[in-house]
C-alpha cells in the first residue's frame, strides 16, 4: 500500500529527475490564446524558445498579487543578466474588470518584463482549467463589490511550451531563481 | 437654610473631581491601555483605487478589546479585511471586527489581516504618512500615522 502511494506520487509528479529539479507534468499546461495589455493577440504557440513564468491574479487584488510581483523583482535581481531570457505572464482571473488598458497601467510601476493577459471569462477559464488553477468570483458586502478567490501557484514554462515546475506562493525568490536558471541559456 | 461652610464646598468639589477622573478611568482605561505600533501602508497601484495598511495593536487591559472600525482622511471608505490561504487558494473577506485578546496583540500584516481602503482621492506614494483613526469597543479611539513604504 505504501509503495502504491509512493508510485502514485511519482507518477503524479512525472518524476524525471535527470534535469535535477525540473519536472514534467502530464496533462497540465498547454497552448492558449489571450489578449495582451497592448490589446494585441498573444498566442503561446507563437513564442517557442521563450521561457515564461505564468501566474494568475487580478488588479483589484489587494495583497497576494502585488506581493508576488515584488517577489518576482527579487527573482530577477538574483538572476542578473540571465533574467533577460525570462518573461512573466500575468493572467487576469478578473477579465470583467481587467481591460488591457487597466493591466498596462497596473503593471507599469513594476520593474519587470511582464505581459498582462486578459480575455473573455470563458477564455480565461479554459487557461485556468488547463493549468489546474482555480478562480471564483465571490460577492462581498464591501466597496470592493466582489473579490476573486484564486489559486496562487506560478508555472515555469519552457521553450517548447511545457510546464517544467510549479511554484507555491510561499516559495522564496532564491529557490525560484535557482530552478528557473536551469532553463535559461 | 444655612449656607455650607467653604471647606465643605472644597471637599465636595474635590470629591466630584475624583469621581470624574475615576469615571474616565472606568470607561476610557488608563493611558496606553491599547498601543498601536509599526503602522505602515503600501503605496497604491494604478489606477490608484485601493490600498492597505498594517500595524500591531497591543492590549494591556484585563479584557478582550474589539477593533470595530477605522477611517482616514486619505480614503473615502475603510474596511477591515481578513485574507487567508486555503491550501494554495487565496481568499479575502470583509470582517465586522478584529479581537485583541486581554494582554495580547493583534497583528495586521500582508497575507493576513489588514485595513483596506477604497475611493482614494489621490495616490499613496512611498515616504508619505497616512493618518489612521482606529475605533475600539470599550476604549477611546487611537490616532496613528502609517508611513507608506514598498511591500
Amino acid at each position: 500500500m505504501k509503495w502504491a502511494c509512493l508510485g502514485l506520487l511519482l507518477v503524479s509528479l512525472g518524476c524525471s529527475d535527470s534535469d535535477a529539479g525540473l519536472l514534467d507534468f502530464q496533462g497540465i499546461g498547454g497552448d492558449f490564446t489571450l489578449t495582451d495589455e497592448q490589446g494585441q493577440k498573444f498566442s503561446l504557440a507563437e513564442h517557442r524558445g521563450q521561457v515564461y513564468l505564468l501566474f494568475f491574479g487580478f488588479t483589484h487584488c489587494p495583497d497576494v498579487c502585488p506581493t508576488t510581483l515584488v517577489e518576482l523583482q527579487e527573482v530577477f535581481q538574483r538572476l542578473g543578466g540571465a533574467g533577460q531570457d525570462l518573461q512573466i505572464l500575468f493572467v487576469s482571473v478578473d477579465p470583467e474588470r481587467d481591460t488591457p488598458e487597466l493591466l498596462a497601467s497596473y503593471l507599469q510601476p513594476f520593474d519587470l518584463p511582464v505581459i498582462g493577459l486578459t480575455g473573455t471569462v470563458s477564455q480565461v477559464e479554459k487557461v485556468a482549467q488547463a493549468y489546474g488553477a482555480f478562480f471564483e468570483k465571490v460577492a462581498l458586502d464591501s466597496a470592493a463589490v466582489y473579490t476573486m478567490d484564486h489559486s496562487t501557484r506560478s508555472y515555469l514554462i519552457d521553450g517548447e511550451g511545457k510546464v517544467r515546475y510549479i511554484f507555491r506562493y510561499k516559495d522564496e525568490p532564491e529557490r525560484i531563481a535557482q530552478i528557473v536558471r536551469k532553463l535559461l541559456p | 437654610m444655612r449656607s455650607l461652610p467653604p471647606l465643605s464646598i472644597f471637599v465636595f468639589a474635590l470629591s466630584l473631581l475624583i469621581a470624574c477622573s475615576h469615571e474616565q478611568d472606568a470607561t476610557a482605561g488608563s493611558p496606553g491601555a491599547v498601543d498601536v505600533t509599526a503602522a505602515w501602508a503600501r503605496p497604491s497601484l494604478p489606477p490608484h483605487e485601493n490600498s492597505a495598511a498594517f500595524f500591531v495593536v497591543h492590549n494591556r487591559t484585563d479584557h478582550a478589546v474589539q477593533l470595530l472600525g477605522a477611517s482616514t482622511s486619505r480614503a473615502g471608505v475603510t474596511e477591515l479585511h481578513h485574507m487567508e490561504m486555503d491550501g494554495d487558494r487565496m481568499r479575502m473577506r470583509r470582517v465586522p471586527s478584529f479581537t485583541i485578546p486581554a494582554h495580547g496583540e493583534l497583528v495586521l500584516e500582508p497575507g493576513s489581516n489588514h485595513l483596506m481602503f477604497f475611493e482614494l482621492p489621490a495616490p499613496w506614494v512611498d515616504g508619505e504618512k497616512v493618518d489612521l483613526h482606529l475605533e475600539f469597543d470599550s476604549l477611546p479611539a487611537v490616532d496613528v500615522l502609517a508611513e507608506v513604504r514598498p511591500l
